[in-house]
This record gives C-alpha cells, structure tokens and sequence, in this order.
C-alpha cells in the first residue's frame, strides 16, 4: 500500500473511535469503503481497525452527531517524519510510474 | 452516491486546492483513490475535483508540504443540515442494506 510502503499496518494506531453518547444511528459511517465498521443494534462497531485508511477522517467529517475521533494527526505526521514514510512513498510512486509527468490538460 | 444520495455533486464546493509554493513534490496525493489529481511537471494538478469524497481530507492530511487545503468542513455540515442529507442518506442505506443489524 503506497500510503506506508513497506511499513507494518498493525503497528500504526490509526483507526475511529465511537463515542456512543453521540451517536445518533445516522448511518454516514457505514459508507466507508474500507468496510471498517460494522452495524449492529447498538449502532456502529469498529470491527476492522487495521482496514482504515492512513489519515482518513471522512467518517469523523460528515458523522451527524460528531461522535466519531481519531488520533491526532500532528503525531501520525511527526511518525511518516521520523521513519522516512514520505520518502519511501515518494519512491514507490515513482516505481509504480505514478510520478511520471503527463501534459496538463 | 450514498454519501450525498440525490444531491448534484458539481453543486457541492468539495475538493482540494493546491500551495505550489508548499508543494514539495512528495507524491503523496497520487495514492488519491479517485484519481482527483494529475502529475504534471509542475506537481499535481487537480483534473478531477468533482470525483473527490465528500468530507474526503486524506491527501491534506497527508502531504509533506502541508500544501493542500479544503472547504470548510463546518460549511459542509452547515449543506448536510439545510438539505437534510443526513435524513436522505440514511433512508438510502437502509434501502441498500446497509443499516441491518449484525450480531458479532
């Protein structure tokens, strides 16, 4: 995954955490298209952590009742900052061909 | 789309814009899933702005460069209330399936 590259998923805390005093069963979660949530009579569960996407916050954004945080996001930065992620990504980009300039349209 | 249902994506304002004074050519942007951005020789350029996620601020949240900035997400909200598209979205996933309780 060209958001890590080589770095173990498991060993990122990067995941949503519901605060069930807030939510209000909008139901916006369960959009996600990593399937990380799954809907139960309680409401939402974070039933796949590790699926969620590296600095996603769409779920918290657009949660009605506000019920959704995540870890802060200066720490997930000083973490790509300190293992050399950005430069890791920045060369598998390249590899993948994503980095090869095309004619502005 | 459920996470806007009927509403016309092109009338809601969602989409990065770039500082290409900050840019600093990380790369991270192109990992966009919806293909938002085009590489060119000047950076990313955003060729796609319409097929960003609503509420979407992963590539932001993410550049090196801090060079990237979207609408407000309280201005977002603000749209999700006056159109109750959260009354809409959820009808439109309990008519998909999506809202059936599981037992885990």
């Amino acid at each position: 995954m060209a958001w890590l590259t080589g770095y173990p998923r498991e060993q990122i805390k990067w995941h949503p955490t519901v605060d069930y005093t807030k939510c209000v069963m909008c139901g916006m979660c369960m959009n996600c298209g990593k399937k990380v949530y799954t809907w139960t009579k309680k409401g939402p569960i974070v039933t796949n952590p590790d699926s969620c996407v590296i600095g996603c916050t769409s779920c918290q954004t657009l949660c009605k009742g506000d019920a959704i945080s995540f870890p802060d996001i200066h720490q997930l930065r000083e973490f790509y900052k300190r293992e050399n992620i950005w430069a890791k990504v920045k060369e598998q980009l390249k590899q993948e061909g994503k980095l090869t300039p095309v004619n502005k349209k | 789309m459920a996470w806007l249902v009927d509403y016309p994506r092109e009338n809601v304002k969602w989409h990065p814009t770039i500082n290409y004074e900050k840019c600093t050519l990380c790369g991270m942007c192109m990992n966009c899933g919806k293909q938002v951005f085009t590489w060119t020789d000047k950076g990313p350029v955003v060729t796609n702005p319409n097929s960003c996620t609503i509420g979407c601020t992963t590539c932001a949240n993410l550049c090196e460069g801090e060079a990237i900035t979207f609408p407000s997400k309280k201005a977002l909200r603000e749209l999700y209330e006056k159109e109750h598209l959260w009354a809409k979205v959820t009808k439109q996933m309990k008519k998909d399936g999506f809202l059936e309780f599981k037992e885990l």
